[in-house]
C-alpha cells in the first residue's frame, strides 16, 4: 500500500504555513532556520485536529474522471506527478510537479470579497539532469482566489499561476505545464491502465487513530511525450510518469517519524508501489502497505508482511548536511520478485521551505529468476529533523 | 556759620585710597585745607599724585575714605548721593582736560544746559549763554557741534559752560593740558577775567608750574600730602 | 607672541560676561529657530516619507487606478503571463481606531494605515514586513487568511491603544464603522520593520477588501521592475484603459510636492530669524571690538601685524559662533518638539496622516545649521574686525564724536540697500521666477530695507530731537542725538529689531489678509444651508460615500427645498495626481462660484452639457492652464481630454480641483457615489433645527456629519487658525530675538557711554536722571525701529500676499491692512526696547562718576 498520508499532512500545513511566513523571512535567512520554523509550526498546527473536516473513514464509491477533481470538504490533498523521461540522443531526466491543497477552515463563511480565501496551494516543480547530475526544485504558495490558484472540474484542472495540470473529459490524458525562469516542462501524459486504488479499495490507512487514512489512487503508467526545458536549452522527451492522488483530513499516528516512498516502473509492463514508515523506535509499522499492478492493469495489494525493503548504503547532502538513504533493496517473496532501488544520482534533495528527497531512480533485479530492470520515483521524507511528537500534540 | 562766608570748601585730615593689587595706594593721607571764596588757588604735582581725587572729592564725585570735607557749608560725607549731585549742579562749575562738552549738544545747547538742570529756561538762558559765549569770544558758533570746534576753541565753551548757571565755585582740571601753550594761558587768562570780578573761586588742578604765577596759592601734591607752595614772582 | 595677543584679548573679553553671554544667547536663538523650524518640517514629512518607502518596499511601479480602484482580476492575469515578477496587490486606506462613541482613540488620535496584503506576494517585496515575531505570529498568518477582520499590529501600536492579542478595535474606515480582531502582536525586529509597521494595521487583502468596501477591486498593484523599460512599456501596453503603470517614487514625490510650499514658508521665516540672529551678532562683535579698541591700539604700536590681531578676533568669533550654534542646536531641537505637533497638525489637517511624535536630529539639517550659525557669525564678525584693525594706531581713545550723516557710509548703505530692493523687485515682476526666487527676492528686499536703517535712523532722529527737546528739554534733545551720534550701533539694533517686528506686520497682514478672502470665499461658496457629509481620511476613498439610500431620505426629508451633490474623487492627468469632484449644479451652486477668466453665463450650461470642466484657481496656477484649454484626465474609459471652461476662486486644497458636472462624471466613470450634500432648508426652516432634525434620522452603521453652514464655517475657521498658529510661535522667538540685540546693543553704548555719563554727573545730573534719559533713548530706539518696521512689514506683506502665496498656491488674496495690528507692532516696539533697556538703564544710573572719569 501507498503513502504515509496523514503522516505527511502535518507537514504539508506546516509547510504552507511556513510558506506564509518563510516567504515573509528576509533572504539572508537560511533555508533551514525556516523549516525549522515550519516544525514549530507543524506542532502548533497538527494539534489543530481534522475536526469538522469530512474523514476518510469508510468505503467510497470513486468515480473518475470526477475524482481527480478537488475534494474541498477535506483538509488535504495533492496531486503529484513523477515521471522519468528521455531525449532523442537518450538523455535521462526525472521530473516532479505536485500540487498540495490545504484547507484553512473547516467551516468556510461566505464573505464579500472574492479573494477571501479558503484554500491556500504549495506547488513543487523539480527537474533531475541526470546526465548533467544536476538538479533544479521550484515551489510556489498561493490562495485559492482570484484565478491565483485552485482546482475545478469544468475543465478538469488543477493550477497555481502558471504551473498547471489539466485533465482531458475522459481523464485518461493530462496536460502538464510549468515553468520557472530558464526551466519548464510541457508535458503530455496519456494514461493506458485505469486508476488503481490503493489500500483497501482505495482506503489507505496510516495508523490505529480514527480517520488516519486517506483515500489514495494511483495512475501507474502514463505514456509521456513533450518538451523539457533545461537552462534555456529546450529537449523534446518521451517516457512513463506516474500519477497519484491522495486526499484526507486525519491526524498523526505516534511514533511515526518519516518515511521511504517507491513508485516503480518494471520493464515486463508492471508497476510495484510501496512505502515503509519510519518510527522513532526503529521497528517495522504496521501499516507499511503496498501495490503490485501487472502488466494489464490487475491489482494486488501489499501488506506490510507480504514486503521487506533494507537500506544498501546513505548519502549526505552536501547543503543540509542530512543522511538519506541512497539504495536499497525490496523483496517481495510472494511474487518472486527482487529489486535494487539506487537513485539515478544522488543529490536530488529539495531545499524548499519543507525540504526533502524526491527523485528518479533506476530498477536491477530478477522475477521468477529472470532479470529485470526498470525505473521509477523514490520520496524520503523525515530526515535530519524530528517531526512532531503526539505527546506534544497531545499536550496542545 | 561765619565761616561759610570766607571759606568755601574745608578740608579735614582727608584720607583717600586706592586698592591696587595686594596693596593699597593713600593717595591722600590726612589733608587738611581751606578754600577762601573769590581764591585761586592751583593745585601740582606729579602725575597719580592725588590732584584730580584732590578735585573729585570737593566736587562729590567720589567720597573720602576718612575725614570731613566741607562745601559752602555742607558735609559731603553726612548727604545724600542726591544731595551731592544738587549741590554740584547748582553751586559747582566744572572744567576739564578733554570730553568737556556734550557732543550730542550744540555749543549753544552746551551753555543752556547747566541752566535747564537748575530750573533756568527761556529768554533769560538764552541771553545768558550768549552774554557768556560772546566773553569767550564764540559768539558765532552758537550752533555748531563742539566736535567742529578746535581743542582751544572747545575748552573756551567748556569755562563758559562751566559759568552757565552761575556757580560758587569752579573746579577745573587740566583745561590745559591737552593745549599748546599759547592756548593753555588764554584759556587760564579766560577764566581769571571772568571769576575775579565775580568773587568765583577756582580750583585749578594742572601740571603746568607756569600757571602757578597767576594763582593766588599754589598748593603741591606729594606722597599724599598738600605743602603750600612759596609765592611765585 | 600670538598667544599673548590672544590672551590679552580674551582677558579683555572675560571682562564683560554679560555681554559675551548675551552675544552666545543672540546666535543660540537666531540658530535655535532655524533649527526648530527645519527639524520639526523635516521630521514631520521624514516620518512619512521613511515609513511609505518602507511601505514601497522593493516595488518601483504600481499599477493603479481612479478612486474605483485596480480589478483584482488583473493581478492574477499578470502574474500568468509574468510569473517571475515580483508584484504584490494591495489594498491600502486610512482608518481610525475610535470608541465606542466614535471619538478617535490612541496619543494624537492617530490614523492608521489599513494595509491589505497578499502573505504570499509579499516575500520578494516587503519582507521586513514580517520581520521579528513573538509568541503566535505564525499561527496569526494563517488566521490572517482564514479569519475575516482579523490583523496583526506591531507592540508599539499595541501598547499605544492599549490592546493586547485577542481584542477587538472599533475602526473608522472612510466614514464607516467596522471591527478588527488583533490576532497577532509583531514585535519588529530592525529599524526598517519598525517604519514599516509604525501606525499600520495588517491585514489580508481580502479583509482589506471588505473592511474598505473595494470588493473585486484592488488600490494598486506593485511591481518590482527594476531598470527593466522595455518590460515596464510591454506591461503598460497590456493594461486596461481604466488602469496604468506609473513610478512608485512619483506619488511620494507628489505628496512631498504639496508640502513643499508649506515648508518653504516655513523656512523663510526660519531665516527671518537668522537674520535678526545675524545682525546680533554683527552688533555684538562690533561691539567686542570697539570695548578692546585701546587694547588694539596698543597691540599694534607694539608692532602686533593687523592681520594677527584679525585673526585673533576672526578665532573668537568662530568660538562665540561654536558655542551659539551648539546652544541654538540644542534649543533648536526643543523648539522642534514644541512645533512638532503644531506642524504635524497642520500635515495632518492639509496633507496626508502624519504621526510623528518624535523629532529626528537630521545630519543635513544640522550641518546646514551649523554653517549657517557659524558662518553667520564670522561673517557678522569681519566688519568689526576690519574697522578695527583697519585705524591708525594711535593711543586715542574712544572719544565718542558725531558719526553723524556728514558720513559717506550711510549714503552708500542706502544706495546698497536700493539695489537689493530692485533686485527684489525684479524676482517678483518677473514670470520666468519661481517660488525659491520669490523667497531670495523677500529675503533681499528684507536686507535691502534694512541697509536703509541708518538713513532711517537719522532722519528720526533728527525729527525726534527738537520734538523730545520740548519734551524733556536738553536731556530729550541729547538722547534722540545720541541716537545717531552712536548710528553704528543703534542702526544695528534698530535694524535687528524692525526685521523681527516687520515679520510680525508681514505675516499678520497676510494671515489678515487670507483670513478676510478665506471668509469672502466660504460665504460665497457655502451655498447650502446645511451640509451631510460623509466624513473621509482621504479624498476620493470610495467608503467616504453616503449609502445611496441614505442620500434619497436625505433629501426628501421634510424642511429640504432643494439640494445639490458632490462626490470628490481622484485621478491622474498626465501621470500626476489630481483631485477631482463631480458636482450636480442648480442655481444655488452656480452662484457659489466666482470664476476670474470667464463669465458665469458662460460656463454653466456647457458645463453640464459638454465633456467640460472648471478648475480652481492653484490647479489652474499649477498646471499653466486655463480657459478655453484642454487637460487630460484618466477616466473609466481611458485617458480623455475635458475642455476647461473657467477658473474659480477656491481655497479648499492648495493642489487645486478639477471639476466635474454630475452627467460628465457619469458619462466617463463608473463610481456614483456622493461624498456630500448641500440642503437647501426651505423658506422659514431653521438651519440648526433641520440639522438635528437630520441627525435624528440617521444611520448608525455609518458616520455621517449634518452641519449647519454656520459650524462649517467655524470649524473652517479653526482650521485656519491652527494652519497658522505655528507662525505666532515663530514671532514670539523673532521678537524675543530682537529684544536681545537690543539689550546687548544698549549694554554696548553704556560701555561706550560710561565717560560721557560719568561727566553729566560731574555736571550734577543725578543717577535718576541718567536712567530716564537712557529710557528716552532708548524708548526712541524702539519708536524708530517700530517705524521702519512699518513699511518694511508692508512691503513684505505685499510679497507674501502678491507673490508668495501666488507662487505656492496659486491663491489670490485682497491685501488687508488694518490700522490696529501696526499700531500694536508700535507699541510693542518701545515696549520692548523699554523692557530691554531697564538694564542697561539701572546700570549706567547707578555708575559711579568717579570711576568713569579715572584713567584718562
Amino acid at each position: 500500500m501507498g503513502r504515509a498520508v496523514t503522516l505527511m499532512l502535518p507537514w504539508i500545513v506546516a509547510a504552507l504555513a511556513a510558506a506564509t511566513v518563510a516567504v515573509w523571512l528576509k533572504s539572508g535567512t537560511s533555508k533551514d532556520d525556516s523549516t525549522r520554523a515550519a516544525l514549530d509550526v507543524a506542532t502548533m498546527l497538527a494539534g489543530e485536529s481534522g475536526e469538522g473536516y469530512l474523514r476518510a473513514d469508510g468505503p467510497r464509491e470513486f468515480e473518475f474522471p470526477r475524482d481527480h477533481g478537488p475534494h474541498d470538504g477535506f483538509r488535504t490533498e495533492w496531486w503529484y506527478f513523477t515521471g522519468n523521461v528521455d531525449t532523442a540522443s537518450g538523455q535521462a531526466m526525472g521530473y516532479q510537479l505536485t500540487f498540495f491543497r490545504t484547507a484553512l477552515t473547516p467551516r468556510p463563511t461566505a464573505r464579500p470579497s472574492t479573494l477571501a480565501a479558503d484554500h491556500i496551494w504549495m506547488a513543487h516543480f523539480a527537474l533531475s539532469d541526470i546526465s548533467a547530475r544536476r538538479f533544479h526544485a521550484f515551489e510556489h504558495h498561493s490562495r485559492e482566489a482570484g484565478d491565483l490558484a485552485g482546482a475545478g472540474r469544468e475543465p478538469l484542472r488543477v493550477w497555481l499561476n502558471d504551473w498547471s495540470a489539466e485533465f482531458d473529459a475522459s481523464g485518461t490524458t493530462i496536460l502538464l505545464k510549468a515553468r520557472e525562469g530558464n526551466f519548464a516542462l510541457d508535458l503530455t501524459l496519456r494514461g493506458s491502465k485505469a486508476p488503481v486504488l490503493n489500500g483497501a479499495e482505495g482506503l489507505s490507512r496510516k495508523n490505529a487513530v480514527v480517520g488516519g487514512a486517506s483515500y489514495y489512487y494511483s495512475m501507474t503508467r502514463l505514456a509521456t511525450s513533450g518538451s523539457i526545458e533545461l537552462d534555456g536549452r529546450v529537449h523534446a522527451v518521451e517516457g512513463q510518469s506516474w500519477m497519484d492522488r491522495e486526499w484526507m483530513s486525519g491526524t498523526l499516528g505516534s511514533e511515526q517519524i518519516g518515511w521511504d516512498w517507491f513508485a516503480l516502473q518494471l520493464d515486463d509492463g508492471s508497476e510495484v508501489m510501496c512505502s515503509r514508515m519510519r518510527r522513532s523506535d526503529g521497528t517495522r509499522d504496521a501499516f507499511d502497505s503496498g501495490s503490485i499492478i501487472d502488466a494489464q492493469g490487475k491489482q494486488r495489494t501489499l501488506t506490510s508482511a507480504e514486503f521487506d525493503l533494507g537500506v544498501l548504503v546513505n548519502w549526505t547532502s552536501p547543503r543540509s548536511k542530512l543522511e538519506y538513504p541512497a539504495g536499497w533493496t525490496l523483496r517481495v517473496p510472494a511474487m518472486r520478485l527482487e529489486l535494487e532501488i539506487l537513485p539515478a544520482q544522488a543529490d536530488q534533495e529539495l531545499g524548499l521551505s519543507f525540504r526533502y528527497w524526491e527523485g528518479a531512480v533506476k530498477l536491477l533485479g530478477t522475477r521468477d529468476g529472470k532479470p529485470i530492470a526498470g525505473r521509477g520515483y523514490a520520496e524520503l521524507v523525515g530526515y535530519g529533523s524530528r517531526p512532531p511528537s503526539s505527546a506534544a500534540l497531545r499536550a496542545r | 556759620m561765619e565761616d561759610t562766608e570766607k571759606v568755601v570748601v574745608r578740608l579735614r585730615a582727608v584720607e583717600k585710597h586706592y586698592r591696587e593689587g595686594d596693596s593699597t595706594r593713600r593717595v591722600l593721607d590726612g589733608v587738611d585745607l581751606d578754600i577762601a571764596r573769590g581764591e585761586f588757588l592751583v593745585v601740582h604735582g606729579p602725575s597719580g599724585s592725588g590732584k584730580s581725587t584732590l578735585l573729585n572729592l570737593i566736587s562729590g564725585i567720589d567720597l573720602a575714605d576718612g575725614g570731613a570735607i566741607h562745601v559752602l557749608g555742607r558735609e559731603l560725607g553726612k548727604i545724600s548721593e542726591t544731595s551731592r549731585t544738587l549741590l554740584r549742579r547748582e553751586r559747582l562749575g566744572f572744567v576739564f582736560q578733554f570730553f568737556n562738552l556734550i557732543p550730542t549738544l550744540t555749543v549753544g545747547e552746551n551753555l543752556l544746559f547747566p541752566q535747564e538742570l537748575v530750573g533756568r529756561v527761556g529768554p533769560d538762558a538764552v541771553s545768558r549763554a550768549r552774554k557768556l559765549l560772546d566773553r569767550v569770544g564764540l559768539a558765532q558758533r552758537w550752533s555748531t557741534f563742539p566736535d567742529r570746534l578746535s581743542g582751544g576753541e572747545q575748552q573756551r565753551v567748556a569755562i563758559a559752560r562751566a559759568l552757565a548757571h552761575d556757580p560758587d565755585i569752579v573746579l577745573a582740571d587740566e583745561p590745559t593740558g591737552n593745549l599748546d601753550d599759547e592756548s593753555a594761558r588764554s584759556v587760564v587768562e579766560l577764566l581769571q577775567e571772568l571769576l575775579r570780578p565775580a568773587q568765583k573761586t577756582l580750583v585749578l588742578v594742572t601740571h603746568n608750574l607756569a600757571l602757578g604765577r597767576l594763582a593766588d596759592r599754589t598748593l603741591r601734591v606729594a606722597h599724599g600730602k598738600l605743602a603750600e607752595e612759596a609765592r611765585g614772582p | 607672541m600670538s598667544v599673548l595677543v590672544t590672551l590679552a584679548s580674551l582677558r579683555a573679553l572675560a571682562r564683560h560676561r554679560w555681554q559675551i553671554a548675551l552675544s552666545v544667547l543672540g546666535i543660540a536663538l537666531g540658530v535655535a529657530v532655524v533649527v526648530g523650524i527645519d527639524l520639526a518640517g523635516a521630521s514631520s514629512l521624514r516620518g512619512f516619507r521613511l515609513s511609505t518607502e518602507a511601505l514601497t518596499g522593493k516595488a518601483t511601479h504600481e499599477i493603479s487606478a481612479g478612486s474605483a480602484g485596480v480589478p483584482e482580476e488583473l493581478f492574477a492575469q499578470l502574474a500568468r503571463a509574468h510569473p517571475a515578477l515580483a508584484m504584490a496587490p494591495v489594498v491600502e486606506s486610512l482608518a481610525l481606531a475610535v470608541d465606542e462613541g466614535g471619538v478617535a482613540l490612541g496619543p494624537g488620535r492617530t490614523t492608521f494605515t489599513l494595509l491589505g496584503v497578499d502573505l504570499f506576494s509579499e516575500a520578494r517585496l516587503r519582507p521586513w514586513l514580517g520581520e521579528g515575531g513573538s509568541a503566535g505570529i505564525w499561527d496569526a498568518n494563517l488566521t490572517l487568511l482564514s479569519e475575516p477582520g482579523s490583523c496583526l499590529i506591531s507592540a508599539e501600536t499595541a501598547r499605544s491603544l492599549a490592546v493586547e492579542r485577542g481584542a477587538t478595535l472599533r475602526l473608522r474606515v472612510g466614514s464607516h464603522f467596522e471591527h478588527v480582531r488583533v490576532v497577532g502582536v509583531i514585535v519588529p525586529e530592525g529599524p526598517r520593520a519598525t517604519l514599516a509597521l509604525k501606525d499600520l494595521l495588517l491585514v489580508d487583502v481580502a479583509t482589506a477588501q471588505e473592511l474598505t468596501g473595494l470588493i473585486g477591486r484592488l488600490t494598486r498593484i506593485d511591481l518590482a521592475l527594476a531598470d527593466d523599460a522595455e518590460l515596464a512599456q510591454r506591461i503598460s501596453a497590456s493594461l486596461p484603459a481604466s488602469v496604468s503603470l506609473r513610478s512608485s517614487a512619483l506619488r511620494l514625490a507628489g505628496i512631498e510636492e504639496l508640502t513643499g510650499a508649506f515648508r518653504l514658508n516655513l523656512r523663510a521665516l526660519s531665516l527671518v530669524a537668522l537674520l535678526v540672529g545675524m545682525f546680533l551678532v554683527y552688533n555684538t562683535m562690533t561691539f567686542s571690538v570697539v570695548r578692546r579698541r585701546s587694547l588694539i591700539a596698543t597691540l599694534r604700536t607694539l608692532g602686533v601685524t593687523r592681520a594677527r590681531i584679525f585673526r585673533v578676533i576672526a578665532a573668537e568669533a568662530l568660538w562665540l559662533g561654536v558655542i551659539g550654534t551648539a546652544l541654538g542646536v540644542w534649543l533648536g531641537t526643543v523648539i522642534a518638539r514644541v512645533l512638532l505637533g503644531l506642524v504635524s497638525q497642520t500635515m495632518n489637517d492639509l496633507y496626508f496622516a502624519s504621526s510623528v511624535r518624535e523629532v529626528h536630529l537630521d545630519g543635513e539639517i544640522l550641518l546646514r545649521s551649523v554653517a549657517l550659525g557659524i558662518g553667520a557669525t564670522v561673517i557678522g564678525a569681519l566688519a568689526p574686525a576690519f574697522e578695527a584693525t583697519g585705524e591708525r594706531p594711535r593711543l586715542g581713545l574712544a572719544v565718542s564724536t558725531l558719526e553723524s550723516a556728514r558720513k559717506s557710509w550711510i549714503a552708500r548703505l542706502a544706495l546698497l540697500g536700493s539695489l537689493a530692493i530692485c533686485a527684489a523687485l525684479a524676482l517678483f515682476a518677473l514670470p520666468a521666477f519661481g517660488l525659491e526666487a520669490s523667497f531670495v527676492g523677500l529675503l533681499l528686499l528684507v536686507l535691502g530695507i534694512g541697509c536703509w536703517a541708518p538713513w532711517f535712523t537719522v532722519r528720526c532722529a533728527r525729527i525726534f530731537a527738537p520734538i523730545a527737546g520740548r519734551i524733556l528739554g536738553m536731556f530729550g534733545r541729547h538722547a534722540a542725538r545720541g541716537i545717531e551720534a552712536q548710528l553704528s550701533r543703534t542702526s544695528v539694533a534698530i535694524a535687528a529689531m524692525a526685521v523681527a517686528l516687520s515679520a510680525t506686520i508681514g505675516m499678520g497682514v497676510m494671515i489678515d489678509s487670507f483670513r478676510s478672502t478665506f471668509v469672502k470665499w466660504l460665504e460665497l461658496s457655502l451655498e447650502g444651508d446645511v451640509y451631510v457629509a460623509a466624513p473621509t481620511l482621504e479624498p476620493g476613498h470610495n467608503r467616504s460615500t453616503i449609502d445611496p439610500k441614505w442620500v434619497e431620505q436625505l433629501t426628501s426629508a421634510p424642511g429640504v427645498a432643494g439640494f445639490s451633490t458632490y462626490r470628490g474623487f481622484a485621478t491622474h492627468s498626465a501621470g500626476r495626481p489630481v483631485q477631482g469632484a463631480a458636482v450636480s449644479v442648480n442655481a444655488e451652486r452656480e452662484s457659489a462660484f466666482e470664476f476670474s477668466d470667464a463669465r458665469a453665463e458662460e460656463v454653466w450650461p456647457e458645463f453640464v452639457a459638454g465633456d467640460t470642466v472648471i478648475v480652481s484657481e492653484s490647479f489652474g496656477y499649477r498646471a499653466q492652464l486655463g480657459r478655453g484649454e484642454r487637460i487630460s484626465l484618466e477616466t473609466d474609459r481611458g485617458v480623455r481630454e475635458f475642455l476647461i471652461l473657467g477658473t474659480y476662486a477656491d481655497f479648499a486644497s492648495e493642489q487645486g480641483y478639477v471639476l466635474l458636472s454630475r452627467d460628465t462624471y457619469g458619462r466617463w466613470f463608473d463610481d456614483r457615489g456622493v461624498t456630500s450634500l448641500a440642503l437647501q432648508a426651505e423658506p422659514g426652516v431653521d438651519p440648526d433645527a433641520l440639522v438635528a432634525q437630520l441627525r435624528a434620522s440617521l444611520p448608525a452603521e455609518q458616520a455621517l456629519l449634518v452641519r449647519s453652514n454656520r459650524s462649517i464655517r467655524e470649524s473652517s475657521l479653526e482650521v485656519f487658525e491652527r494652519t497658522f498658529a505655528v507662525t505666532g510661535v515663530l514671532q514670539i522667538f523673532a521678537t524675543l530675538t530682537a529684544a536681545i540685540g537690543v539689550l546687548s546693543a544698549l549694554l554696548a553704548l553704556e560701555l561706550e557711554r560710561a565717560r560721557e555719563i560719568g561727566m553729566l554727573r560731574a555736571l550734577g545730573v543725578t543717577p535718576r536722571e541718567v536712567g530716564r534719559l537712557v529710557l528716552a533713548q532708548t524708548g526712541m530706539l524702539g519708536l524708530v525701529a517700530g517705524l521702519l518696521a512699518l513699511p518694511l512689514g508692508i512691503a513684505q506683506a505685499l510679497v507674501l500676499v502678491l507673490v508668495l502665496n501666488k507662487r505656492s498656491f496659486g491663491w489670490s488674496l485682497d491685501l488687508q491692512v488694518d490700522a490696529w495690528p501696526l499700531l500694536t507692532t508700535l507699541g510693542l516696539s518701545v515696549a520692548a526696547a523699554l523692557l530691554a533697556g531697564a538694564l542697561p538703564a539701572w546700570r549706567m544710573s547707578r555708575a559711579r562718576p568717579a570711576l568713569a572719569l579715572r584713567g584718562d
